[in-house]
C-alpha cells in the first residue's frame, strides 16, 4: 500500500521525468528517420538542383545543406541526436519490427512526407528544403497539422510538458504507418514530386532572410534550435498524421487554409503568433492555454513547419519574446531546445520563462511542491511500515523474552512460545541443549519442530483475526511473565557440562546461599541434643559446663546486689518509719538473695552417688573466691547452711579428697591442688571462721557432730583443710567456753562430741603430719593439736601427747640442728601444742 | 543491671562469648598469629578478644632453615600478667586443669 502510494506521489511530485522518457521514445523514431537519410542523401542532390536554380540565398540565411556541418553548433546538435539514436537503436528494430507486422495499405504519400521531412530536420541543415517541401506538401501536411495542433493541445493538460507526453503515447501505433509508407521507390517518388515545388519556397525564405538577417549576430545560436525543430518535426509528425485525422476539426480547418495557399497561410500565422505569443497556440489547441502557451505554440510551429516555411518565421518571434526576457543566447540555445526537447530536466523553468510570468510563476510553484513532495517521500520513506498488528506483535515478542528470560522457558507453554516467536525459542532450545540435562532440552527441541509445524499455521490464522486477539494475547502474556516470576525460585540451580558443581543463581528473594548444610531431626538445635547425650555419658563434663554457667550466674547476680547495695539508702532510724524506697530497694534486695542462692545450689538435694552442686561450685576457684562475697549477702542462716553444707561434704570437697597427708612421706601434692587449697584457705575458710565465731556452741556442737557421725575424721584429718576446719571449729567451742557464753547443757553437749570426735580422731594422729620432719609445712598441725589439747580432758592429753611424741621428739631434735632462728621457730609451733597442754619445749630438753 | 529478671546469665550461653565468659578465672590456652601459644588464667576478655592472662607460659615456635632438618625451636617465656590484644587471637580454649 504504501509502496504504491510513493510511487504515485513521486510521480506526480516529478514532472520532469516523464518529460525524460517522450524524448527518448521521440528520438527513436528520429532514428528510423536514420534510414531515411539515405533517402536524404539522394533527396540532397534534388536539393542542390534547387540551390542552383533559385536557393542560393537560403546557404547564406540558413547555413546551407553543406555548410551546416560545418558550424560547430548544428554539428553539436547532430552529437546529440546521434547518442541518442545509438541508444535507440534497439527501440528502431522493434519500431521496425512492429512496422512490418502491422502493414499500413493506406496513405502511402503520408509517409513519404513524412519521411521527407524527417530527413530534413535530421540532417537539420537545409532549411531551404524545408520550404520547398512544405509548399509541395501542402494537402498532405494539412492533416499533419491539424493532428499536431490536436496532439499539443491534449498533451499540455496530462502534462507538463506536453510535447513529451503526446508524442510518447501516439508513437508506438503511429510509426508503422508512416514507415511502412517509407519504402525507397515510394520515397523516391515523393522525393520527386517533393522537388517540383522547392522553386515557390524562395520568397518564403526571403522573408525569413530578413528576420535571420537581424539576428545574425544570433544567427548561430538559432540555427542549432532550428534544427531541432526540424528533428521535432519527425516525430511529432507521424503522430500527428494519425490523431489528427479526427481529432479537431477546428485545427483542421487553420490547417487547410494554410495548406492550400502555402506561403499565405504562414504569414497568417506570423501575426497571430507574433502578437499574442499565449493567445497563438490558443488557436490551434485551446486546450494549451491552461498550461503552457509556449511550448504549446513551439511544437505546433515546427508542426507547420514542414508544411510551410512562416511557420519558422513564427517560431523566431516567439524567440524573440523569450530573448527579450533572458539575454543570453545560451540561455536561449538551452530554452529553445529544450522548450522544443522535452527530455531536458531544466524544462518547467524554461517553458515558465518563454511563456507569461503567471505560467512561469505557476511551474515554479509546481516544481516547488515537487521537491517539497520528494523530501517527504524521502523522509517518511519508512512511514507505515508497521501496522499497529505488527507493533503488538513484536511488544508481544518482547515480552515472551523477558518471560523466558525471567522464568523457566521450558515450564511453560512452548505453543504459545513458539507461536510468539519461533526462532528465538528455537535458539534458546538449542542452547539448552548444551546443558547437562539431556532430556528436556531434547524434548524442548522436538516440541519446539512439533508445535512449529502445527501452531505455525494457527498463529497465522490467529493473526488475521484482527487487534482484539493481539490484546489479549499481550495480557497472557503479561500473566505469563508475572507466573515465571513468581516460580523462578524454583530453578535455583543451573548445572554446566564439564563444571564440578552447581551454580546457583541469587535474587533478592532468595540470596544465594553460601553454605549448604543440610539440617538433621529437627534441625533447630544440632549441637543441644549431642551435648544432652554427653550429659549423660559423661555427667562430669555437663557438670562443669553448668557449674560454671552457675558460677557466673553467681557473680552477676552478686554485681547486681554490690551495685545494688550502694545504692541502697541507710537503713531509717530504728524508730521511724522505714521509707518507700527503702522497701523497695529491700524487695528488689530480697529478689537478688533468691536468686543467688538458687545459683548456689546450696539447697540441690543431696545423693549419696553425684557430687553435690554446691561443693562443684566451690570445687572451682572462682567458685571459692565467690563465697566471701556472697556471704556478705547471705543471712546468717544462710550462711549456716552453706557452712553445714560443705563441713558434711568435706571429705568430697576438692581440698580435701585426695590431698591426705601421710607422716613421714614427702608431700606428694601437685601444685594446682596446693593452689587450690590456698585459693580454699584464703578465700573459703575466713568467711567460715568469722560464720563460726558468730555462732553459739550448739551450731558448733553440731558441725563437729556431723564431721564425726557422717564423715571419715581420718581422711579429714589427714589433710590441711580438714585439720583447718577441725582446728577452726574446736578453737571456737574453747573460746565460748572461755566467753563464758555457754550454758551447761549445751556445754555438756559439746563435750560429749568433742569425746567422740577425740576418740576416732586418736588413731589418726601420729600420721597427720604432712611430710617429714624437715618439711617444715606442720604448723597447723601443731595448731591442731594446740586446739584439741585445751579442749581435751587430762586423760586425752596424756593420749593426745603418747599419740604425738615422735613428732615432738623429732621435731625438738632437728631444731637443735637448724640455725637457731628456724630452731626457734620449730620449737615456737611444738610449744603451741605443747603450752596448750601446760608443758613446754624447755621441759623436753 | 538493674535487670534482674534476666535469669542465670550462665545457663544461656546464646553467645560464644558467654561461653569464654564460663572461662573467666580459669586456666586457658590461647592460640595467637605468628605461632604463638599462650597459657595462663582468664582475668578478663572483651568483644575484641582483648584477653587479660595471668600466671602466662607464653610459647614460641620458630622453625630454623639454618638446619637441614627444619627442627621446630620452642621459646617459651612467662609473664605474671598479659595483655593481649584481640586481633591476634586465633583461638581460645579451656585448658583441662586436674
Amino acid at each position: 500500500m504504501s509502496f504504491n502510494m510513493n510511487s504515485s506521489g513521486h510521480n506526480a511530485a516529478a514532472p520532469g521525468f516523464g518529460q525524460n522518457y517522450d524524448p527518448f521514445a521521440d528520438l527513436s523514431r528520429h532514428d528510423d528517420i536514420d534510414e531515411a537519410l539515405d533517402f536524404e542523401d539522394t533527396y540532397d542532390g534534388l536539393g542542390d538542383q534547387l540551390d542552383e536554380t533559385d536557393d542560393a540565398f537560403n546557404d547564406d540565411t540558413f547555413g546551407g545543406g553543406d555548410v551546416g556541418p560545418s558550424r560547430p553548433a548544428v554539428g553539436k546538435d547532430f552529437d546529440f541526436f546521434g547518442q541518442t539514436a545509438k541508444v535507440s537503436n534497439a527501440l528502431d528494430e522493434e519500431h521496425l519490427r512492429f512496422e512490418r507486422q502491422q502493414p499500413v495499405p493506406k496513405a502511402p504519400r503520408v509517409p513519404s512526407t513524412q519521411n521527407y521531412n524527417t530527413g530534413y530536420s535530421y540532417q537539420a541543415a537545409p532549411q531551404p528544403a524545408r520550404t520547398g517541401y512544405e509548399k509541395y506538401k501542402g494537402p498532405e501536411a494539412v492533416s499533419e497539422l491539424q493532428v499536431d495542433a490536436s496532439i499539443w493541445g491534449v498533451a499540455p493538460k496530462k502534462t507538463a510538458t506536453p510535447a513529451a507526453a503526446a508524442p510518447s503515447q501516439p508513437a508506438p501505433s503511429a510509426p508503422p504507418a508512416g514507415r511502412k509508407m517509407m519504402s525507397l521507390e515510394e520515397v523516391e517518388a515523393a522525393m520527386r514530386a517533393q522537388s517540383r515545388p522547392t522553386p515557390p519556397a524562395q520568397p518564403v525564405h526571403i522573408q525569413q532572410q530578413p528576420q535571420f538577417g537581424h539576428r545574425e549576430s544570433q544567427a548561430h545560436a538559432q540555427a542549432s534550435p532550428y534544427t531541432r525543430q526540424e528533428s521535432h518535426e519527425p516525430r511529432r509528425q507521424p503522430v500527428d498524421s494519425r490523431q489528427s485525422q479526427g481529432v479537431q476539426p477546428g485545427d483542421y480547418h487553420q490547417a487547410a487554409q494554410g495548406v492550400p495557399h502555402g506561403h499565405p497561410i504562414s504569414i497568417l500565422q506570423r501575426p497571430s503568433s507574433k502578437h499574442t505569443a499565449p493567445t497563438g497556440p490558443s488557436v490551434p489547441s485551446p486546450l494549451t492555454q491552461q498550461h503552457q502557451a509556449v511550448p504549446a505554440a513551439a511544437p505546433i510551429q515546427i508542426l507547420q513547419n514542414p508544411n510551410a516555411a512562416p511557420t519558422q518565421i513564427l517560431q523566431n518571434p516567439n524567440r524573440d519574446a523569450s530573448r527579450m526576457k533572458v539575454p543570453t543566447h545560451p540561455a536561449h540555445q538551452s530554452q529553445n531546445s529544450i522548450s522544443r526537447q522535452p527530455p531536458v530536466i531544466t524544462h518547467p523553468s524554461q517553458l515558465s520563462e518563454l511563456s507569461e510570468q503567471e505560467k512561469a510563476a505557476f511551474l515554479e510553484a509546481e516544481a516547488r511542491r515537487a521537491k517539497r513532495n520528494h523530501k517527504i517521500y524521502v523522509l517518511s520513506k519508512d512511514n507505515g511500515l508497521m501496522t499497529p498488528q505488527d507493533k503488538s506483535f513484536i511488544t508481544r515478542i518482547q515480552l515472551q523474552q523477558l518471560v523466558s528470560a525471567t522464568g523457566d522457558p521450558n515450564e511453560h507453554g512452548t505453543d504459545a512460545a513458539l507461536q510468539e516467536d519461533f526462532y528465538y525459542q528455537v535458539l534458546s532450545s538449542l542452547r539448552a541443549g548444551q546443558r547437562p540435562n539431556p532430556n528436556q532440552p531434547l524434548t524442548n527441541f522436538a516440541q519446539t519442530y512439533l508445535f512449529q509445524t502445527g501452531t505455525r499455521h494457527n498463529g497465522m490464522r490467529r493473526g488475521g483475526r484482527g487487534p482484539e486477539n493481539h490484546v489479549q494475547r499481550m495480557e497472557q502474556q503479561v500473566q505469563r511473565a508475572v507466573e515465571a516470576a513468581k516460580n523462578k525460585p524454583k530453578n535455583k540451580q543451573l548445572v554446566i557440562e564439564g563444571s564440578l558443581g552447581k551454580i546457583s543463581f541469587s535474587n533478592a528473594k532468595t540470596p544465594k546461599p553460601l553454605l549448604n548444610i543440610k539440617r538433621t531431626e529437627s534441625g533447630t538445635d544440632a549441637s543441644r541434643p549431642s551435648s544432652v547425650h554427653r550429659q549423660h555419658t559423661t555427667g562430669k563434663g555437663m557438670d562443669k559446663k553448668a557449674t560454671l554457667r552457675d558460677i557466673e550466674s553467681v557473680y552477676l547476680t552478686l554485681m547486681k546486689m554490690e551495685d545494688l547495695a550502694r545504692k541502697m539508702p541507710p537503713p531509717p532510724p530504728p524508730n521511724s518509719q522505714p521509707g518507700q524506697d527503702f522497701v523497695e530497694r529491700q524487695a528488689e534486695f530480697q529478689v537478688l538473695n533468691d536468686q543467688l542462692w538458687n545459683a548456689l545450689k546450696v539447697h540441690e538435694p543431696i545423693s549419696n552417688g553425684a557430687v553435690h552442686p554446691f561443693i562443684t561450685f566451690i570445687s572451682y576457684p572462682k567458685g571459692k573466691k565467690a563465697i566471701p562475697r556472697v556471704f556478705r549477702h547471705l543471712s546468717h542462716t544462710q550462711r549456716t547452711t552453706i557452712l553445714t553444707m560443705i563441713v558434711i561434704h568435706l571429705d568430697q570437697l576438692d581440698v580435701v579428697r585426695g590431698a591426705q597427708v601421710q607422716t613421714g612421706e614427702p608431700i606428694t601434692l601437685d601444685a594446682a591442688s596446693r593452689e587450690r587449697i590456698e585459693v580454699f584457705s584464703s578465700a573459703v575458710m575466713p568467711s567460715l571462721f568469722q560464720l563460726l565465731n558468730e555462732s553459739e556452741l550448739d551450731i558448733v556442737t553440731g558441725v563437729l557432730g556431723l564431721i564425726t557421725q557422717n564423715l571419715n575424721v581420718d581422711l579429714v584429718a589427714r589433710t590441711r583443710i580438714g585439720v583447718s576446719m577441725l582446728t577452726m571449729i574446736l578453737s571456737r567451742a574453747e573460746l565460748i567456753k572461755q566467753a563464758g557464753q555457754s550454758n551447761e547443757r549445751t556445754w555438756q553437749q559439746w563435750v560429749s562430741t568433742f569425746n567422740v570426735f577425740f576418740n576416732s580422731l586418736e588413731p589418726t594422729l601420729p600420721n597427720i603430719f604432712p611430710g617429714t620432719v624437715t618439711s617444715g609445712e606442720d604448723i597447723y598441725v601443731w595448731q591442731f593439736l594446740a586446739a584439741i589439747g585445751i579442749g581435751a580432758s587430762p586423760d586425752e592429753q596424756q593420749r593426745l601427747v603418747l599419740a604425738v611424741k615422735d613428732r615432738v621428739m623429732e621435731t625438738v631434735g632437728l631444731s637443735k640442728t637448724l640455725p637457731p632462728d628456724m630452731a626457734k621457730e620449730r620449737l615456737d609451733n611444738v610449744n603451741l601444742f605443747m603450752r596448750s597442754i601446760g608443758l613446754d619445749v624447755e621441759l623436753l630438753s | 543491671m538493674a535487670e534482674v529478671e534476666e535469669g542465670p546469665a550462665g545457663g544461656s550461653g546464646s553467645e560464644p562469648l558467654d561461653l569464654v565468659r564460663l572461662l573467666l578465672d580459669e586456666v586457658v590456652f590461647v592460640k595467637l598469629r605468628g605461632d604463638r601459644e599462650l597459657q595462663g588464667r582468664l582475668h578478663a576478655y572483651d568483644s575484641h578478644m582483648n584477653l587479660i592472662l595471668g600466671d602466662v607460659v607464653e610459647t614460641i615456635y620458630v622453625v630454623d632453615d639454618e638446619e637441614e632438618d627444619d627442627e621446630i625451636r620452642t621459646t617459651t617465656k612467662k609473664s605474671e600478667m598479659l595483655f593481649v590484644r584481640g586481633d591476634s587471637v586465633v583461638l581460645l580454649s579451656p585448658q583441662n586443669s586436674s
